[in-house]
C-alpha cells in the first residue's frame, strides 16, 4: 500500500460491484476528486464523462475491458476524462486484475503525449508534402552520392558484409562495396543472374518499419539483410547487405542455382568457397545497426527537405518583397504620368501587370455605365503577338461572356487554375484566341461601380491571393490617375477653348471696326466735298455724291443686320428636328425662283437625298446662301447650270452644290469663308454669307469646303452633317 | 521736278475711298497721273506686266504706290512684301493707306519695310490736308528714285 500510495501515477483500487475502494495522493492531485467525490464506480463516470453520449460509450468500452482482462493479460483503454476543475485530459487508463477479484488501476495522463504526437504528425505531414510541383523525389535528390558511398564503404568494412544501395526496384545507386567474386564477378555477369539479383534487392529492401529483412538473396542463397530508405512515409531507396554463408547452408541447393543462370560451375564452386562466413547471430547484430543507420538516413533526408523547403519560403517571400517593391516604383512613375497620353498610361500599366503577376499576357477591358457592356481595349505586347484576331475595341454583353466576365457578375476577383479543366461557366478564352492554362481577373472599381476588368493569363505556376493583391493595387492606382488626368485634362480642354474664342473675338472686333469705319470715312469724306461745293456754288457731283453716302449708309446696317444675324447662329439654338434634305433644298428653290430666273439659272437637285437631323431652318439659309453665291459668281458663262446632290467622295458621304461659273482658285479656297471677305470686289453682298454658312455647318458638327478646277470652270461646294440624332 | 507727269498706283477697293483721294490729287498743284486697281492680284500683275497689263508704254512703273491693307484676292501685306522683295520694285516708295490703325498691321508694314504708314483720318478737312500734304512730300520735296 505505502508503495502505491508515492506511486507518480493516479492509482485507484477498484473492489466488486465497483465500488471504489482507494485512491492514491496522485489521483487526487491529476483529477481533483476525493473517495467523497466518487465512492463507486457510477459516480465516477458521471463525474468523469459529462457529455452522456460520450459516457455510455465509455461505460460500455469499460464492461467489455472487465470481461477482457485477466491475471497475466492487462487491458489498455484510453479516455478523455473531465477533471474536477474542468479541464481535460486525455488518459491512458492500465487495468490490471488482482487475484481477489479486485482490480488495479494505474492513470497515465498522456495529453501532452498526445499533442505532441498531433504535431508531429502535422509537422511529418507538411514534410512530406512536395516541395516543388513534381512528385518524383528520388534518392539522388536528396543525398549527396559520394558521402552515401563513404557511409556504405565504411559500414562494409567495418562490419566485414557486402553492400550497396539501390533504387526502389533493385537498381543500384552507389558502387558495390565489400562485394564477394560469386556475386560480383559470376552471378551479376550473367544477365539472369543479375536480373535476379535486383529483384531480390528490391524484395529485401522493401520498406518494413519494424526492423531489418534478413533472408537468403533471391539470386545465390547467400544471406542478405535490407533495410528501406524512407522520406516521411515515401520509400525512396533499399539498402542492402549480406553475401554471408552460415552453417545452414546447402551446398547442393546452391549448386543448382550456377546451372540455373548458365554460369560456368567449376568456378562457381570455387567462389563459392571464397565467400565469408558468418554465424547467424552476429550477421542479425549487423543487420538492426543496418536498420538504425538506415532510419538514420531517413531522418537526415526529412531534414534536407525541410531546409529546401525553409528555402523555397524563404525565396517565395524575398520574391514577393521584390514585387512589392517593383508594385511602389510602378505606382510611383505612373503617379507622374498624368500628362502623358491615354494610350501610354493604359499600355504601361497593362506591361506592368503582367510583369508583377509573373505573367505572360494580359488585358484591360472597359465597363459602361450600367455594367452590362464590355469594351476590350488593350492587350499587353505578348498576348498581340500572340494572337492573330486582336481588334479594337471589340464590345462584349456581360451576359453573354464565358469564364472571363465572371469577376463582373461576382464583382469579385476570379482565379482559374487549371483552364483547360471542364468549367460550366467556360464560354471560350477573352477572344484573341490566345490558349490559356492558368488566368485571373479582377474588377476595377470606382465607389460601388465597377469601371473596368483586367485580367491577366499563363503565369508560370498558380494564381494566389497575392497576385489578386498586386494586380488590385495597380488597378486602383491607374484609375486614380485616369481621375485625375481626364480633370486636368477637362480643364485643359477648356482653357484651350477660351483663349480660341478670346482669339475669334479680337479677330471679329478688329474686322468689324474696321469695315464699319469704311462707310463712315465714305459718308464724312463726301460730306465735305458736298459743303465744299456748295459753298463753291458747284452742284455738278452734288446728286452723285449724295448718292454715295446714302450707299454707303445702306452699306453699314446691311454690315450690321449680318453680324447680328452671325451671333445669333452661335446664341439661338433651334430645336433640331428629322427632315428629308431634298424637301428643304425643294423650299429654297421655291423662295429664290424669281433670282434664278432672272439670271436664266438652269437648276436642278437629287429629289432622293437621305433625311437629316438639324436644325431645319438655319440649314434653309445655308442652301440660300449656296444658291446665291452660286448665281452672283455666274461670271461669264452664259448657260448658268446649278446642281445640288448628295454623293460619296474620299471624304466620306457628303452633299454638295454645283455650279459651271467663274471657279476660284486654290489659293483662295479658305479664304473666301472669312468674315466679309469678298473675292470679287464689286459683288453684291457684304462678303459675310460662307462665313455664316461655315458657322451654321461646324455648329451641327460638320464640315464644308470648296473645290474648283479653276477659272471659270466652275465650283463644287461640299458639305457633311449628321444624319441621326446624337453624332454631334 | 521739271514738266514730267508722277505716276502714282494706287491700290485700292472701295471705290468711294478711291475717288476721295483722286479727287484730292485732282486738284493738287503738281503733276500727276493716278492709276487705280481695286485688288491685290491686279497690283501685282500691274507691276510686273503679267496678263492685262503687259504693255509697259501704257502701264508704266509708278513714282509712288498708295496701298490699301484690305484688299480682296492678294492682300495688302503680301503685296508689299511682293513689291519690296522684288529687286526691280522695290526701289518704289510704297505708302500704306488704310482704315486700320491695328498696331499689328502697322508692325507687320514696317517689317516688310513700307516707306510709310498713313491712316485715313475720318474728318474731311484733316483728310484732305493730309492728302496734300503727302502730294508736297512725295511727289513734290521727294527725289524720285528714277
Amino acid at each position: 500500500m505505502k508503495i502505491i500510495e508515492f506511486l507518480p501515477f493516479p492509482v485507484v483500487i477498484l473492489g466488486e460491484d465497483s465500488k471504489i475502494q482507494y485512491i492514491n495522493a496522485e489521483f487526487i492531485k491529476v483529477f481533483g476528486y476525493t473517495l467523497q467525490d466518487i465512492p463507486t464506480g457510477k459516480e465516477w463516470f458521471t463525474l468523469a464523462y459529462p457529455d452522456r453520449e460520450y459516457r455510455e460509450k465509455v461505460i460500455s468500452d469499460w464492461e467489455e475491458s472487465m470481461v477482457e482482462v485477466d491475471i497475466c493479460k492487462s487491458v489498455i483503454r484510453n479516455f478523455d476524462v473531465m477533471c474536477k476543475d474542468g479541464r481535460i485530459r486525455n488518459i491512458l487508463f492500465h487495468l490490471v486484475k488482482m487475484e481477489n477479484n479486485k482490480y488495479f488501476i494505474i492513470s497515465e495522463d498522456i495529453t501532452e503525449r498526445k499533442k505532441l504526437q498531433e504535431t508531429l504528425k502535422q509537422k511529418l505531414i507538411f514534410l512530406t508534402e512536395p516541395v516543388v510541383d513534381t512528385d518524383n523525389i528520388t534518392f539522388r535528390d536528396l543525398f549527396h552520392i559520394e558521402e552515401i558511398q563513404r557511409i556504405q564503404d565504411t559500414f562494409s568494412e567495418a562490419t566485414g558484409v557486402a553492400s550497396i544501395i539501390t533504387e526502389i526496384d533493385g537498381t543500384p545507386i552507389t558502387r558495390p562495396s565489400n562485394f564477394c567474386r560469386l556475386c560480383n564477378d559470376i552471378i551479376r555477369q550473367t544477365p539472369k543472374g543479375r536480373a535476379n539479383c535486383y529483384h531480390s534487392d528490391a524484395v529485401i529492401g522493401k520498406y518494413n518499419p519494424s526492423g531489418p529483412i534478413v533472408q537468403p538473396c533471391l539470386s545465390g542463397s547467400l544471406w542478405d539483410a535490407g533495410a528501406s530508405i524512407r522520406v516521411g512515409n515515401r520509400h525512396v531507396a533499399n539498402w542492402l547487405i549480406g553475401q554471408v554463408i552460415n552453417e545452414d547452408m546447402n551446398m547442393e541447393t546452391m549448386m543448382a542455382y550456377a546451372r540455373e543462370i548458365g554460369a560456368d560451375e567449376k568456378e562457381y564452386y570455387r567462389a563459392l568457397k571464397e565467400v565469408k562466413r558468418m554465424p547467424v547471430e552476429q550477421f542479425k547484430k549487423v543487420s538492426e545497426a543496418l536498420f538504425l543507420i538506415a532510419n538514420q538516413l531517413s531522418l537526415l533526408a526529412m531534414q534536407n527537405i525541410k531546409q529546401a523547403r525553409d528555402i523555397a519560403e524563404r525565396k517565395k517571400t524575398e520574391e514577393q518583397l521584390r514585387m512589392n517593391e517593383n508594385r511602389l516604383k510602378t505606382l510611383l512613375t505612373l503617379g507622374r504620368m498624368q500628362e502623358r497620353p491615354l494610350e501610354e498610361i493604359l499600355d504601361f500599366t497593362m506591361e506592368k501587370a503582367v510583369e508583377l503577376t509573373g505573367s505572360k499576357l494580359g488585358y484591360l477591358a472597359f465597363l459602361n455605365e450600367d455594367e452590362t457592356v464590355l469594351t476590350m481595349h488593350s492587350w499587353s505586347k505578348t498576348a498581340m503577338k500572340e494572337c492573330a484576331i486582336c481588334q479594337f475595341p471589340s464590345v462584349y454583353k456581360v451576359a453573354e461572356t464565358g469564364l472571363w466576365g465572371e469577376a463582373v457578375r461576382q464583382r469579385k476577383p476570379v482565379i482559374t487554375n487549371d483552364y483547360k479543366k471542364d468549367n460550366p461557366a467556360k464560354k471560350g478564352y477573352p477572344p484573341g484566341h490566345v490558349e490559356l492554362k492558368r488566368h485571373m481577373n479582377i474588377p476595377v472599381f470606382s465607389g460601388d461601380k465597377i469601371v473596368a476588368l483586367a485580367g491577366v493569363g499563363n503565369k508560370g505556376d498558380d494564381y494566389d491571393h497575392l497576385d489578386v493583391q498586386q494586380l488590385t493595387l495597380l488597378m486602383e492606382g491607374m484609375w486614380g490617375l485616369l481621375q485625375r488626368k481626364n480633370a486636368g485634362d477637362i480643364i485643359k480642354k477648356q482653357i484651350v477653348e477660351l483663349e480660341t474664342k478670346n482669339a475669334e473675338l479680337e479677330r471679329f472686333t478688329y474686322t468689324v471696326s474696321h469695315d464699319l469705319k469704311s462707310p463712315l470715312i465714305t459718308i464724312k469724306g463726301f460730306l465735305g466735298h458736298i459743303i465744299s461745293d456748295v459753298r463753291k456754288g458747284n452742284f455738278d457731283r452734288m446728286e452723285s455724291d449724295i448718292k454715295r453716302i446714302s450707299n454707303a449708309v445702306d452699306k453699314m446696317e446691311y454690315l450690321l443686320k449680318d453680324l447680328l444675324e452671325l451671333s445669333r447662329i452661335g446664341r439661338i439654338i433651334n430645336p433640331s428636328s428629322k427632315f428629308s434634305m431634298s424637301s428643304s433644298v425643294k423650299e429654297v428653290a421655291e423662295l429664290v425662283n424669281g433670282f434664278l430666273e432672272e439670271k436664266h439659272v438652269k437648276f436642278s437637285y437629287d429629289e432622293n437625298m437621305p433625311f437629316v437631323y438639324a436644325d431645319r431652318i438655319r440649314i434653309r439659309e445655308v442652301w440660300q446662301n449656296l444658291i446665291e453665291n452660286a448665281v452672283k459668281y455666274t461670271g461669264n458663262q452664259d448657260k448658268p447650270e446649278i446642281n445640288i446632290g448628295y454623293k460619296n467622295t474620299d471624304r466620306g458621304d457628303v452633299f454638295y452644290i454645283k455650279d459651271n461659273g467663274t471657279g476660284i482658285e486654290e489659293k483662295y479656297y479658305k479664304k473666301i469663308f472669312g468674315l466679309f471677305e469678298k473675292l470679287e470686289q464689286k459683288s453684291e453682298g457684304t462678303g459675310i454669307g460662307l462665313a455664316i454658312v461655315k458657322r451654321i455647318i461646324e455648329l451641327h458638327g460638320g464640315h464644308i469646303w470648296v473645290e474648283s478646277e479653276g477659272k471659270d470652270k466652275g465650283s463644287t461646294f461640299y458639305f457633311n452633317i449628321p444624319l441621326k440624332e446624337g453624332k454631334k | 521736278m521739271t514738266g514730267d507727269i508722277l505716276t502714282i498706283l494706287l491700290v485700292e477697293d472701295n471705290d468711294d475711298h478711291a475717288e476721295l483721294v483722286m479727287r484730292s490729287f485732282e486738284e493738287h498743284r503738281v503733276a500727276n497721273r493716278i492709276i487705280r486697281v481695286s485688288d491685290g492680284e491686279a497690283a501685282i500683275n500691274y507691276l510686273l506686266r503679267k496678263g492685262d497689263f503687259s504693255d509697259r508704254e501704257k502701264n508704266p512703273l509708278p513714282n509712288l504706290i498708295l496701298l490699301d491693307l484690305r484688299l480682296p484676292k492678294i492682300d495688302g501685306l503680301e503685296v508689299l512684301a511682293e513689291i519690296k522683295t522684288s529687286e526691280e520694285l522695290r526701289k518704289i516708295p510704297v505708302v500704306v493707306l488704310t482704315s486700320s490703325e491695328a498696331e499689328k498691321d502697322i508692325t507687320k508694314s514696317y517689317s516688310n519695310y513700307v516707306n510709310s504708314y498713313l491712316v485715313k483720318p475720318l474728318d474731311f478737312d484733316k483728310f484732305t490736308t493730309m492728302m496734300n500734304e503727302l502730294g508736297f512730300y512725295w511727289l513734290g520735296w521727294n527725289k524720285k528714285p528714277f
